[in-house]
């Protein structure tokens, strides 16, 4: 009779082959992280983008509901109401809480649980067996040689990580329609620019609002030393303006990355996931950035 | 998007605009102030009808969240296979030191 080894070997080689072929078309964890690490930072900029736009809007829904000759309800609707931000956290909760979960799954180190309870387990094999021979219950204690364990734990491991990465692939091209829908979503809100419908659109109007009433005072004006501070105000106006535009259009194109870098994992597409990665972290501090830049602008004059 | 609400937006934007390039050439005070009153009118319209844009986004994401919580239900499945695995290794290393107690056990008895 042919031993286990002789008769194993061929279908440990199949498996093995199999297992490391399919391992290959898996999703890799260093580009799922930074999915994950992106879609922190867009949830950290989005709350900070919509922050400013609220406080630049405040200031305009005041003047208007001043310019009125009644005050009622009706002159302070918010630009961007609490019950829609918070279902912006509730998407951003739940990419986030997918993002973990795939980075857990193919992590390298998901089948490390399972290595320390194969080994823990061979102990214990060990030790019971060698208490009953002891005891003569039984006349020899099982032998199992530690190379021929340590493949094995291999195989299965092998096997667990086979699983988890196809898994991972599987759910990742399942959900990938709907991610880009939800980022594109995202992406359009803010705008393609400040003349097409779009909170860039409706920021910039705000602005020019705020900057038309220094043009107002600066015509009224009677001396040039009265003109200065005014057009030193416009001017300073005009840059918060570009910062507050640049990080909301960042912001933007950190969305659509991030749609790309899902894309890219779901296609399984190495080379344009590592494109679209290091879009992501252009992107991403770019955003950081403009947002320390936008951060220090006092938010009303 | 609601291409209706975004056509009304695209209109108010350009008018907003209109009026501010031509605030930006008007040197007589009062038609300044006048052109300032109207561009505010706008622009109370202009964030109305961006309220309107951004619920109606909100709600398309509202719509899509439980995609992605399907998938998180997927993914935290399949992690919880494989802890299922160890978890049954676990068990078996359990069960050989209830043994190992009962060997001990009997090992007392006969002494």
């Amino acid at each position: 009779m042919k031993s286990f080894r002789q008769t194993s070997a061929p279908f440990l080689g199949i498996v093995l082959a199999t297992v490391l072929l399919s391992g290959c078309a898996s999703a890799p964890n260093s580009g799922v992280q930074t999915f994950s690490k992106g879609v922190s930072i867009a949830k950290e900029q989005t709350d900070t983008a919509f922050q400013a736009v609220t406080d630049l809007t405040g200031d305009s829904i005041i003047d208007y509901a001043t310019s009125q000759p009644t005050l009622n309800d009706a002159s302070f609707q918010p630009v961007l109401d609490p019950q829609s931000i918070a279902v912006w956290d509730n998407v951003f909760s739940a990419l986030g809480k997918y993002a973990q979960s795939l980075t857990l799954l193919t992590s390298p180190d998901v089948t490390t649980q399972y290595e320390n309870a194969v080994v823990n387990l061979a102990g214990e094999v060990k030790q019971a067996g060698s208490d009953l021979q002891n005891q003569k219950l039984i006349s020899s204690s099982p032998q199992v040689p530690a190379s021929f364990a340590a493949a094995f734990t291999e195989l299965g491991d092998l096997l667990l990580r086979a699983k988890a990465e196809h898994d991972a692939k599987r759910i990742i091209s399942q959900a990938d329609p709907t991610i880009r829908s939800i980022l594109t979503t995202m992406a359009d809100t803010i705008g393609t620019s400040t003349a097409t419908p779009g909170l860039r659109a409706t920021v910039h109007a705000n602005w020019e609002q705020r900057k038309g009433a220094e043009q107002v005072a600066f015509v009224k004006a009677k001396t040039q030393a009265d003109k200065r501070p005014i057009a030193v105000l416009y001017s300073t106006e005009m840059s918060q303006e570009a910062a507050q535009d640049l990080a909301l259009s960042s912001l933007r194109e950190s969305l659509l990355s991030l749609a790309d870098a899902h894309h890219a994992l779901a296609s399984n597409k190495n080379a344009d996931l590592a494109s679209a990665v290091a879009s992501v972290e252009l992107a991403m501090q770019n955003t950081v950035n403009l947002a320390n830049r936008f951060q220090a602008i006092p938010a009303s004059h | 998007m609601n291409t209706t609400l975004q056509t009304i937006q695209s209109l108010l934007i350009a008018q907003h605009t209109a009026l501010s390039q031509l605030l930006g050439q008007t040197a007589d005070p009062d038609a300044a102030q006048t052109i300032l009153m109207e561009m505010q009118e706008v622009l109370h319209r202009i964030n109305l009808v961006q309220n309107l844009l951004f619920k109606q986004a909100s709600d398309k994401l509202n719509d899509l969240l439980p995609g992605i919580q399907k998938a998180n239900t997927a993914l935290t499945a399949s992690l919880g296979d494989i802890s299922n695995v160890a978890g049954f290794l676990s068990s078996c290393s359990s069960f050989l030191q209830g043994v190992d107690q009962a060997v001990d056990l009997a090992k007392s008895l006969t002494a």
